[in-house]
């Protein structure tokens, strides 16, 4: 059997890997991908502890619901994507400057 | 270990325990039916009285939702509902009153701008109300990831529905801000169940797990830490306070108001469960292992320089009001450090005051808008002769956003200080008194950029050219007179407001 170590310690690159993405990335595409890392990092997380709750099964049930609300987000992200895109012709954060103090 | 498969006996009680807990959830069920009322209505109604006739009836559905709370969901002890999903308490009826209180005033404020936009609105506007009532109540791991992203989904679309550029910009910023922080949180919390076995932060395994020497301490502070953040982002605390002046500054203006109240008491209500929650574990102020009230107070005091500095240099009525949001977070935070029952009350007393301050200064920043069709600070000036009603009314909701008498903002700023001092002086961290001193100190900054408006609405020359735009509305008016009269009746009469409080102290 696989320990459960190799399952953080996977979880915890990905979940690494999402961050530097999200924070380096130009690109809002780029940027919800690392994201997607992040919370898929926490998704293999709560199923790898879920085995040790072996009654209610929690965290499993805790992952079906983060894959559901990932998926609404992303939704609701690529649409705002899209018009940011027909307004700017660009998805480059960087350069979406117009709001400033 | 081994699983075993769940019986069916026990399902069929939980399930009947589930359908027994609903009517103390009728406030949230009614809030979800209106959703789906004001969706039916934006279709069925005609154009010409749409935006009014869904106004009305979200107005409806929140006074329909306060009712059910008042005289059908009190319940006399706290109560777990939902297989122990949410916990009921004082607390959470009376943040979930305030949340409902905002939420009225952001419907009475969208009558002018709801006309712009599509009937979504007040389906999303009322969407955001529920997931905040479920935020101040929940006390899994899984309802509080759920409460919170119901709320940001629901922000992020309000924010880009002004529609334009800034709409959209906004939003996007918003929503790549606000999703990182709620993926940090739900890593936290993947590890907090990992070193727990258990979603609920009021079960008994969830404190021994944090408690069990097994673990080594660091793991399950950063693991906490990584919870907090998303929580510090929905109260919008430095260093996740970003996002908030380009969103207040996109958004709808009655929806900018609404972020600035309803989500932050309810991210407040949370903070002090789950905090509530490791003090019991004695993870906090436990001398050899971790002093929470510092970093805590720590970013609560460079919230309150940040927010309050970077507000001097703003010329966006919106900005300046969103910076304004977020020095007074700094302050809230502090009120909930003192982890006693004397700043749960100066809390309340300060949120109560807060909705009410805070709508009445974007009420008036909207009527303004209506005069000039300008939201910069600049335009305001000389317009003291010309509007001298709306004038007038700006200088008192900016006497007690800065928090002096005679308003109510004098009061609730008075009753956390003396809640701080209070901590302090009976044997707290020292933390207390540099988060009093700066709360003190800051108090003279937010003079400079709160007395900016009026300065500019009375000691500036008038340009010649004056643009006449819309004019604001009789109910406009009305509102904005009676918020402003409410604050400076509660200063001389706080003894009200403390009364209503006293009923939800946190002793029971």
């Amino acid at each position: 059997m696989i320990p459960l170590s190799h399952y953080l310690i996977l979880a915890t690159l990905l979940f690494c890997i999402g961050l530097a993405v999200t924070i380096t990335r130009k690109n809002a595409i780029a940027v919800l991908i690392g994201l997607e890392l992040m919370l898929n990092a926490a998704n293999i997380n709560l199923v790898a502890f879920s085995r040790y709750d072996g009654v209610q099964l929690q965290g499993q049930m805790f992952a079906l619901f983060v894959i559901v609300v990932a998926a609404a987000e992303a939704a609701v992200a690529l649409a705002l994507v899209v018009r940011v895109y027909g307004y700017y012709k660009i998805a480059d954060l960087d350069k979406l400057n117009r709001l400033k103090g | 270990m081994e699983t075993q498969a769940p019986t069916i006996a026990p399902l069929k009680a939980s399930l009947q325990a589930i359908l027994q807990d609903l009517p103390l959830l009728y406030p949230e069920l009614t809030l979800g039916l209106g959703v789906l009322l004001v969706l039916l209505g934006a279709l069925l109604i005609p154009r010409s009285w749409r935006n009014e006739g869904l106004a009305v009836l979200s107005l409806l559905v929140i006074a329909a939702s306060a009712y059910m709370l008042l005289y059908k969901g009190l319940p006399a002890e706290p109560v777990h509902l939902l297989a122990r999903t949410l916990q009921l308490d004082k607390m959470a009826v009376a943040f979930r009153l305030l949340v409902l209180l905002s939420g009225l005033l952001a419907v009475l404020l969208s009558f002018r701008e709801g006309k712009k936009l599509a009937g979504e609105y007040y389906a999303l506007l009322l969407g955001l109300l529920m997931a905040a009532m479920l935020m101040s109540m929940a006390s899994n791991l899984l309802l509080i990831y759920l409460s919170i992203e119901t709320a940001s989904i629901c922000a992020y679309l309000l924010t880009a529905f002004s529609g334009g550029r800034e709409g959209a910009e906004a939003g996007l910023k918003y929503l790549l801000f606000g999703a990182v922080a709620s993926a940090i949180m739900l890593y936290g919390m993947s590890l907090l169940y990992g070193f727990t076995g258990t979603l609920d932060i009021t079960a008994y395994g969830f404190k021994s797990g944090l408690m069990s020497l097994n673990i080594p301490i660091l793991p399950v502070l950063l693991a906490a830490f990584l919870v907090l953040a998303g929580f510090l982002f929905k109260i919008s605390v430095v260093p996740f306070h970003l996002w908030t002046p380009d969103a207040y500054q996109g958004a709808p203006l009655p929806a900018a108001a609404l972020f600035s109240t309803a989500p932050k008491l309810a991210g407040l209500a949370l903070m002090m469960r789950f905090l509530s929650h490791f003090l019991e574990a004695g993870i906090i102020f436990a001398g050899l292992r971790f002093d929470w009230q510092f970093i805590l107070g720590l970013l609560a005091i460079i919230t309150m320089l940040v927010g309050n500095l970077a507000a001097v240099w703003q010329q966006d009525a919106r900005r300046l009001l969103a910076y304004s949001s977020i020095a007074h977070s700094g302050l809230l935070l502090a009120a909930v450090l003192v982890f006693r029952a004397l700043g749960y009350k100066a809390l309340l007393f300060y949120g109560f005051v807060y909705i009410l301050m805070n709508f009445a200064a974007f009420l008036l920043v909207s009527m303004l808008k209506a005069e000039t069709g300008s939201y910069k600070i600049a335009d305001y000036r000389g317009l003291g002769s010309r509007l001298s009603y709306s004038s007038v009314l700006m200088v008192v909701v900016m006497i007690a956003l800065t928090g002096l008498p005679p308003t109510a903002g004098f009061t609730a700023k008075l009753l956390v200080f003396s809640a701080l001092w209070e901590g302090y002086s009976s044997g707290g961290s020292s933390m207390l008194l540099y988060l009093l001193l700066t709360g003190l100190a800051t108090t003279v900054v937010a003079l400079f950029y709160y007395l900016k408006i009026p300065y500019y609405l009375y000691l500036k020359k008038q340009p010649e050219a004056v643009v006449q735009v819309e004019g604001s509305t009789v109910l406009e008016r009305i509102l904005a007179g009676a918020l402003a009269l409410l604050l400076v009746l509660f200063f001389f009469r706080a003894d009200w407001v403390m009364n209503w409080i006293e009923a939800f102290t946190i002793s029971q």
